[in-house]
């Protein structure tokens, strides 16, 4: 089949300004996608001031959508709300494929949708893990149903996510990919020189709540310092469980040997995860965890809790398992202190065997392809007729089916009135973006800098 | 392959995972785009054979996949990896399909993400879902168990319906404030009593709370609700009595649903039984503003207080000490409100007769054939708990 460029919008509400996997993701894997010839653009919340088109790196173009934010970072679900604005979008930028990330992004949902109602294709990733058990996870599955029961194809971050994601919105796996995350090799290179030789130094990165298991850490830190008068501690991160990492520190009188950084920019991740020998995740549920993968791409042994897609991430010589209790931890932390000893001996152990290994595993290049490969392998599959849409949503269960069946007739009938006020043919396109222009610009300012 | 929890569509694969595999594939190859160059040739080259079977090649096909057929193997684009392995092999299959065919054995595929594999992003292997864990923790009930259980509900029930009764003859004059008076106020000292004696029995001194704090402050309660009786007797002179009714109602059905029926708690009233007391104190205010003597309105709101506030500690007490004086009361609850209610409404009576046994008897049952439905998921996907043993506190 010939390779074919698309026009791939990708829509979350999770994206820069703010920080995190999901973030880093669209960014990386949106940036390797322009450069293998596709076009990307896309689809945001306004963040603050931040509002309307601009412009990223490499000629990406991100649409900052005006929306209402109802909690953490997700904007007010207004089903149909949106559907003129992305309709403008899609037919401006002469969109073929609708790719929505993260299962709490209500912007997400509302793309697919708008998108099927518009006949385009649809791809799906979910980058996080829930239960069943708890009301909340109970509301999103059943809208997860909803998205996911038209959609052309998911992909999930890990294998675990994807027997996760199956489950929840009862898929058919095989319409489901696996594609991990990856990070940007080159930015996390081991530092020998930035340790302390004095000391053997445990490095934690990650937001101080709960979900990140700080309740383990809480208790493990002082045990460990206990037993290891060598040891000391570099956390990094903010958020509410911070007063419980204080307070142990104060009981404990631990101020020379348990270091609280508050939150660290993503700039400066590695300057701290080059100071540290050891890397310990708590995490009580991840899908794929990127910052066990930066630390062991800067070097660090890696002692994490055995949860979620974690068993996956990382081969064994570079990671020790722990189950989420107390004294597993402080077990698994104390081999990994033996083994950081024992470390000169083994030059397939050395920081920088661990950088190209990891090089080697992870890279958004490689995560590019494989979405480009989905990508191509959904793009001629024909439209099925609008009832068999109507069959699928009906499918979703006894009530929800009847009121998906109506919000997606709804949504269809919205879209034809669109399609009567703005028709198609009278919507100006977008002008392709004049990277040859960008990137002479670009040269011009790299050889001035020289001069 | 056992179907499990609504997923139905397990059965079907598109690469048949049993594929016979022998020693001396090149080990080596890693890259998934030069394997789907390398499988394309190997695919007619002899190593192994196996008998045709081009169906497990196409049964996985679903309904968005109508270019993923055998005639469209074209592998020497490397888009389609291993599934074109599989349409290579279907391919080989149709074209040859009475003979044996050869097919290039294959490393079992692995749970990992930091490894190559020969296998397509969206392979479903035989292990998929394999750690998931069906109603691992689901505690089945015993039908004695639940009827014992269900005590706290009928029991609660029927002091809302006494209380009715208690209001409907205060209304028809039926009963003198005074009398409530007395009755509730030598009912409550009773009560403290019984309490007194079981915590000379049962608890050691320190425990022991003492009573003299608790009777000051109920005196100035008292006085201070003696006081304000008569703007409680007017407070919903305006209101239509309709309004009133129906809102009692609904207070008490709030009070109802609210109520703390799991917790042994005895000293505080905490979320949601504290919505339950204030619905029902809201709902005795509007019933005594409807009364027409300052001491009936006194009388039923210091009865209303005793009844909602500390008769449920009493009760889970009695619950706590012993399932069998728990069981005597709720009959004597549920007797004296029938009793009760046979001299005000005879259709009520029996409706409350009939609720009480069906929740006690019936409902169990209920619960216990709903069982059967449970499904309940657990897997890796879960939130973990920590485990804290705390050695240092």
């Amino acid at each position: 089949m010939p390779k074919r460029a698309l026009n791939v919008c990708m829509v979350s509400d999770f994206f820069y300004p703010s920080m995190g996997g999901v973030e880093s993701h669209l960014y990386n894997n949106a940036q390797c996608l322009m450069q293998r010839g596709h076009k990307v653009v896309i689809v945001t919340h306004a963040y603050g001031s931040r509002q309307g088109v601009r412009y990223l790196a490499g000629g990406l173009k991100v649409y900052y959508m005006p929306a209402v934010i109802v909690y953490s970072n997700a904007s007010l679900p207004t089903f149909f709300g949106t559907f003129p604005i992305f309709r403008q979008i899609f037919i401006r930028e002469q969109i073929d494929i609708v790719h929505g990330h993260q299962a709490f992004s209500t912007f997400c949902h509302e793309a697919i949708l708008h998108a099927r109602s518009m006949g385009l294709k649809t791809v799906f990733t979910d980058h996080s893990l829930l239960g069943f058990a708890d009301a909340s996870g109970i509301l999103l599955n059943k809208l997860l149903k909803f998205t996911l029961s038209d959609v052309h194809h998911a992909i999930c971050v890990s294998h675990t996510s994807k027997e996760n994601t199956v489950l929840r919105a009862a898929l058919d796996p095989q319409q489901v990919s696996v594609i991990p995350n990856a990070i940007i090799a080159e930015q996390f290179e081991p530092d020998l020189g930035a340790r302390d030789p004095n000391w053997i130094t445990i490095v934690v990165l990650s937001r101080l709540v709960y979900r990140k298991g700080i309740d383990l850490l809480v208790v493990a830190v002082p045990r460990i310092c206990q037993l290891y008068p060598r040891v000391r501690f570099v956390i990094g991160g903010d958020g509410p469980k911070r007063i419980d990492l204080e307070q142990m520190r104060e009981r404990f009188m631990l101020q020379d040997r348990v270091e609280l950084l508050g939150s660290v920019k993503a700039a400066d991740v590695r300057s701290v995860l080059v100071r540290g020998d050891i890397f310990l995740n708590t995490s009580l549920t991840e899908a794929f965890c990127i910052a066990i993968v930066e630390a062991a791409s800067c070097g660090l042994l890696v002692v994490s809790t055995k949860v979620g897609g974690i068993p996956e991430v990382l081969p064994r010589y570079m990671i020790t398992f722990a189950a989420p209790e107390e004294d597993d931890i402080v077990e698994a932390l104390s081999q990994a202190i033996a083994g950081v000893h024992d470390r000169p001996n083994h030059p397939e152990l050395s920081p920088q065997h661990f950088h190209s290994q990891v090089k080697k595993m992870y890279s958004w290049h490689n995560v590019a392809e494989r979405t480009e490969r989905v990508y191509q392998q959904i793009i001629d599959i024909e439209e099925p007729p609008l009832i068999e849409r109507f069959r699928r949503y009906y499918g979703c269960g006894l009530v929800a089916g009847k009121i998906f069946c109506l919000i997606a007739a709804i949504d269809f009938l919205i879209g034809a009135l669109l399609a009567w006020l703005w028709p198609k043919e009278h919507i100006e396109l977008a002008q392709p973006f004049a990277s040859e222009k960008y990137q002479r610009i670009v040269n011009e300012n790299r050889l001035r800098h020289h001069h | 392959m056992p179907t499990r929890i609504g997923v139905p569509f397990l059965s079907r694969r598109r690469d048949n995972p049993s594929d016979p595999t022998v020693p001396g594939a090149s080990p080596t190859r890693l890259s998934p785009l030069s394997h789907g160059l390398d499988e394309a040739a190997e695919g007619s080259s002899p190593s192994v054979l196996k008998k045709s079977s081009a169906s497990p090649a196409r049964t996985g096909f679903s309904r968005f996949s109508p270019h993923r057929s055998a005639g469209d193997a074209d592998v020497a684009s490397g888009l389609y990896l291993a599934t074109s392995r599989a349409a290579a092999i279907a391919a080989a299959a149709t074209v040859s399909s009475t003979r044996p065919t050869v097919v290039q054995p294959q490393r079992p595929w692995r749970k990992l993400l930091y490894i190559k594999q020969e296998y397509p992003d969206d392979y479903v292997d035989d292990t998929f879902l394999m750690e998931l864990q069906k109603n691992a923790n689901v505690r089945m009930y015993d039908y004695s168990t639940v009827v014992i259980q269900t005590t706290v509900i009928t029991q609660h029930l029927s002091s809302i319906m006494i209380f009715i009764s208690v209001f409907i003859n205060l209304y028809r004059g039926s009963l003198t404030g005074k009398t409530l008076v007395w009755c509730s106020s030598i009912s409550t000292v009773l009560g403290f009593v019984f309490w007194d004696i079981l915590n000379m029995y049962l608890r050691t001194p320190e425990q022991r709370i003492v009573r003299l704090n608790l009777i000051k402050g109920a005196m100035l309660f008292a006085l201070l609700l003696f006081g304000l009786s008569p703007i409680l007797r007017t407070l919903t002179e305006d209101t239509s009595r309709d309004t009133i009714w129906a809102m009692t109602v609904i207070f008490f059905g709030v009070n109802l649903a609210f109520h703390d029926y799991s917790t042994g708690n005895l000293t505080n009233i905490r979320f949601p039984g504290s919505v339950s007391l204030n619905a029902a104190v809201l709902a005795s205010v509007l019933l005594a503003s409807q009364l027409n003597n300052n001491l009936s309105v006194f009388a039923f709101l210091s009865f209303a207080l005793k009844w909602f506030a500390l008769f449920p500690i009493f009760r889970r007490y009695l619950k706590r000490i012993s399932d069998a004086a728990s069981m005597a009361t709720t009959m004597v609850l549920a007797l004296m409100a029938t009793a009760l209610f046979m001299y005000i409404n005879k259709a009520v009576a029996l409706l409350h007769i009939f609720s009480s046994l069906f929740i006690t008897f019936v409902c169990p049952l209920w619960l216990i054939w709903v069982q059967r439905y449970k499904n309940e998921i657990h897997g890796p996907w879960d939130e973990a708990r920590p485990i804290v043993h705390r050695y240092f506190h």
